[in-house]
């Protein structure tokens, strides 16, 4: 059972709750109401008779000595010291050789309570304890005593309680059993509660019956302190710390789980052996030292202890180590990973320690109005040494900030004292030498010892400031550039926006999804839509889809290939006419190479494009003429054996008999041949217009009277007579210097075509007048005339409104016109008649090359 | 028209033209022969004399104007009349300087031919006649001049 003290012990480490009993045998009382009970057991005996107390005692005493026990009876009436030895001896066959052995006094009380005269209960208490060491020394188990209170006087009766009430405190301690026996007879009622309550029990006779009786303040703290037993039991076995009993001859009385735990062991190898049993060598160490001291002196100990299991494992166990009554009571506490923390922390700090000192940047503690801490760089920077920027006296605002700053310095650090929050701010610090220099300012609160700081952080930013003073520098002169760049690029989109606006191109740039972005005035033209009707739109949403889509497929192909490309378009203008268009399509590039859009130029090549088809046309026509120029020549071959046959029919005509002739005349042949030849005169006009037309034209002037030359002309021309020929020319006409072969080819096909036009007759005239050193010739007729549409096209190569006509005619008088350097021009009113005019300058031989 | 009948060479590579002009010169009472080519032509005019030769201008084994060219040194005195279906002065310029003693073009009005056929017998008559006259004229001056040297010769000698 674990005693009180024991528990006291215990609740100086731990809590209370966790008292626990210790294993102890019981020993025999030798009373049969009782039955066992452990040392410590303090109870009493009410008595009526000197029987009642030897049938009580002597069984009580028997069982002491052969249980080892030290024996010793206080005796008083009514029994005495002599009657209690023969009792004794009756009970037990061999008592004298205890009596002879010590193990057993009997003495009357007066001996014993009154030695001295008096009772006094301290001697009595510490005689007890005294007979306890000695039987304890000579080797008892412990020691059993009773005592009769018969003696006690009245008067005496509270000191008397007092010591039982002592005695019950003390027997608890101690290796001992204790029956104080009370007489009945002389007690009262009050008296009895007195004896009852100081004793854990009372036996008393009850119809010749011993009997147990328990306080019910004595039981109900036996049934607490069993609960609380068996609750405690279970905590301090599952409890982290240590716990072990360690008896006076070293053996392990008690050990929870965590001892066991934490030696690697087991309960049962632990249990009644010895700690050099289990731990060989471990009497040399200091621990082991300790638990002597303790076990010797009975003091408590506590210390730190690195402790090496078998296993050769370590491990740290802060320990405390009290005295009990069963020896030595040790609490263990596993500090393994406190002191592995510890030394983490140790290092830790160092590591810090060493940061600190060896940064760059300046680092103090500030308090008090004082710095506690610098470091290195602090003094080398500033030119203090540590002990004197750490010295009191030190006045840190006057020797380190410029005069103007004081007052800045001292707001920020009252600030902060304050516990307001000081943002990173910079300011400037003067050396020993007054010289000054910029610092970033970093400060926290801090708690220094206890108390509340300032950790001061300052870095130099002179290398900073130096570099913002050159970036500033650097931008200012940036800025310049960007300006004149800027006034350089405005010149730039001005000139460009020049240009963008007066080319003659439509030009427009586009965006990656082919809306357009910008379009110039040419464009805007083009496309009949105005710049804020196209902008941010595709081409598709505004325009026809032909001309949209083909659009769309150039703009995507230079997208995919980021190449410039060139392309012909089409469109239909708002009259409705075909334009024709070459673009130049490229793509823009961002920085990064990325297809930003286009940018188009179309330059409409209509004009250019007829002109190319006129080109064609003409190749076409040189070719014809060439062609109709072979025909001629051909065709000249078999007319002129036509004409020769001709010839001959009217030779031979000639030649024949006028009767035979009247015949063929009577027949129609002579009209036959007339008519043959007419058509064969055409013909041969025909075959000379293309031959005009086809060979080129040199014109040989020779100076002409135009009068003879068109007398001339007429006359290898057969005039009908419904048509009235007229010439007007003015007397002082000068002469002319023409090709009389080409202007005769001119005016025979003006007058032939004149005469045609008037198939029912009418009036032809020539008139020619001069002017301006100009010789306009007209041929005037009174015939159907021209309409408008057909006289655009009158000098056309192959156009002709004539049933046989070839449409060689006019352009073969035009081109002959012009190679005089004239020209020639018609007029013309339908059902009125046409004029054809000659313009062809006057020169003389000598001005012509 | 002369006792003594007139002969003609015409060079047509057209046989129909041949045919039909041939017809007609010989209707006028010419004696008449006619060549394909040029060398047909080079040929008979060797082998006869002709008072005239009408020559196409493009022939098909050489050119008109090559031939007229040969002709002239070989045979001076005969009229050539050059035919060609390309009029123009220059051709016409080009045939005279080669010794073309007429030019005509197609196609041709056989009056019209006819009549310079005639124009040019009657110029080449003439020249003959100027001719034998010039030669009695420059015999006669000859004589005279010999004559006369002789003379001198003499009166040199005498001195």
């Amino acid at each position: 059972m674990l005693k009180g003290e024991t528990a006291q012990i215990l609740t100086q480490g731990v809590s209370p709750e966790k008292i626990g009993k210790v294993e102890e045998k019981n020993r025999k009382t030798g009373i049969d109401a009782v039955g066992d009970a452990p040392f410590g057991t303090h109870f009493c005996l009410f008595y009526e008779t000197k029987e009642d107390l030897i049938d009580v005692l002597v069984p009580y005493f028997k069982a002491g000595l052969e249980s080892n026990e030290f024996c010793m009876w206080v005796t008083s009436e009514p029994l005495s010291e002599e009657e209690a030895k023969e009792a004794m001896r009756r009970a037990v066959p061999n008592f004298d050789g205890y009596v002879e052995r010590g193990q057993i006094e009997i003495v009357p009380y007066t001996e014993w309570y009154l030695k001295g005269g008096a009772f006094n209960f301290q001697r009595v208490l510490s005689g007890w304890v005294e007979k306890l060491n000695q039987a304890l020394a000579k080797g008892y188990d412990g020691m059993r005593v009773t005592g009769n209170m018969a003696w006690l006087e009245k008067r005496d009766w509270r000191n008397f309680v007092d010591y039982e009430q002592e005695v019950n405190r003390v027997v608890g301690k101690y290796r001992m059993l204790v029956i104080c026996t009370y007489s009945l007879g002389k007690c009262v009622a009050s008296e009895i509660l007195d004896v009852v309550r100081n004793h854990q029990f009372a036996v008393i006779k009850r119809e010749g019956k011993w009997e147990l009786i328990e306080s019910s303040e004595l039981k109900r703290a036996k049934e607490q302190f069993q609960a609380a037993e068996e609750s405690l039991q279970n905590t301090l076995d599952n409890m982290l710390e240590g716990c072990q009993i360690i008896g006076y001859d070293w053996r392990y009385l008690y050990v929870n789980d965590a001892v066991v735990k934490h030696g690697r062991t087991t309960k049962e190898r632990v249990l009644g052996k010895t700690m050099m049993e289990m731990y060989p060598g471990i009497e040399k160490t200091e621990m082991f030292s300790k638990l002597q001291r303790c076990m010797k002196e009975r003091v408590s100990i506590r210390m730190e202890n690195e402790f090496e299991f078998p296993d050769g494992g370590k491990g740290w166990f802060d320990l405390s180590i009290q005295p009990v009554p069963e020896g030595i009571f040790m609490l263990s506490f596993d500090i393994t990973e406190r002191k592995k923390m510890e030394s983490a922390l140790r290092e830790s700090e160092e590591r810090y320690q060493t940061l600190v000192e060896n940064s760059p940047n300046l680092v103090g503690i500030y308090q008090d109005s004082v710095f506690k801490f610098v470091n290195r760089a602090m003094c080398e920077e500033l030119g203090w040494t540590p002990e004197e920027l750490t010295s009191p006296t030190f006045d840190v605002i006057e020797k380190l900030f410029p005069q103007r700053l004081y007052d800045l310095a001292k707001e920020n650090i009252a600030k902060r004292l304050r516990g307001e929050y000081v943002p990173p701010y910079e300011t400037s610090l003067k050396r020993r030498d007054d010289v000054e220099f910029p610092v970033l300012v970093l400060n926290k609160m801090i708690r220094y010892k206890g108390q509340p700081a300032i950790e001061v952080i300052l870095v130099d930013i002179t290398e900073r400031k130096r570099m913002e003073d050159e970036i500033r520098r650097y931008s200012e002169s940036l800025e310049e550039i960007v300006e004149g760049r800027t006034r350089e690029l405005k010149e730039a989109h001005e000139r460009l926006q020049a240009l963008f606006q007066t080319i003659p191109d439509a030009v427009y740039f586009k965006d990656a999804q082919r809306r357009f972005l910008v379009i110039n005035t040419v464009a805007e033209k083009i496309m009949g839509l105005t710049q804020e009707e196209i902008v941010g739109k595709t081409m598709e949403q505004q325009m026809p889809s032909d001309f949209a889509r083909t659009c769309r497929i150039s703009d995507e192909e230079v997208l995919r290939k980021r190449k410039i490309l060139r392309f012909e378009e089409q469109n239909i203008d708002e009259k409705g006419e075909k334009r024709f268009f070459e673009t130049i399509k490229a793509p823009m590039h961002d920085s990064q190479g990325n297809v930003m859009g286009l940018v188009g130029v179309s330059r409409d090549i209509t004009e250019h494009k007829q002109m190319e088809q006129q080109l064609l046309k003409s190749e076409r026509l040189t070719a014809v003429g060439e062609a109709a120029a072979m025909v001629g020549h051909d065709l000249r071959n078999p007319l002129q054996v036509i004409v020769n046959m001709l010839y001959l029919v009217g030779k031979k005509f000639k030649s024949i008999p006028i009767a035979d002739r009247e015949i063929l005349e009577k027949y129609g042949f002579l009209d036959l041949r007339s008519r043959f030849i007419e058509q064969v005169e055409y013909m041969d006009k025909i075959v000379s217009d293309l031959q005009d037309y086809a060979r080129p034209l040199k014109p040989k002037l020779v100076e002409i009277g135009l009068h003879k030359l068109i007398d001339k002309t007429l006359s290898s021309l057969t005039v009908p007579e419904n048509v009235k020929v007229s010439i007007v020319i003015e007397e002082d006409f000068p002469k002319l210097m023409l090709d009389p072969g080409l202007m005769q080819r001119v005016f025979s096909n003006l007058i032939t075509n004149a005469v045609q036009a008037m198939p029912n007759g009418g009036k032809l005239t020539i008139r020619a007048s001069e002017k301006e050193e100009t010789a306009l010739i007209s041929v005037e007729d009174t015939g159907v005339g021209i309409s408008d549409a057909n006289l655009s096209k009158l000098f056309t190569l192959l156009f002709t409104t004539k049933a046989r006509g070839q449409g060689f005619g006019l352009p073969v008088c035009k081109r002959m016109v012009e190679a005089h350097d004239g020209n020639i021009t018609v007029a013309s009113k339908v059902g009125k008649g046409s004029t054809f005019t000659i313009k062809i300058p006057l020169r003389t031989e000598v001005s012509y090359k | 028209m002369n006792e003594e009948k007139k002969s003609i060479l015409i060079v047509e590579d057209d046989k129909a033209i041949l045919k039909s002009l041939k017809d007609i010169l010989q209707s006028e009472g010419y004696s008449v022969d006619t060549a394909e080519n040029g060398r047909e032509a080079i040929q008979k005019s060797k082998e006869k004399f002709f008072n005239m030769a009408l020559l196409d201008i493009k022939l098909p084994d050489m050119e008109g104007t090559k031939l007229l060219v040969t002709m002239h040194e070989d045979l001076p005195k005969m009229m050539k009349i050059m035919i060609t279906g390309y009029p123009s002065l220059e051709n016409a310029v080009e045939a005279v300087n080669r010794g073309a003693d007429a030019y005509i073009m197609k196609p041709v009005k056989p009056e019209k031919l006819l009549a310079l056929i005639e124009e040019k017998l009657r110029e080449q008559s003439q020249a003959e006649k100027m001719t034998e006259e010039k030669v009695v004229d420059w015999i006669k001056t000859r004589a005279r001049k010999i004559e006369n040297e002789s003379r001198k010769g003499n009166q040199d000698q005498e001195r």
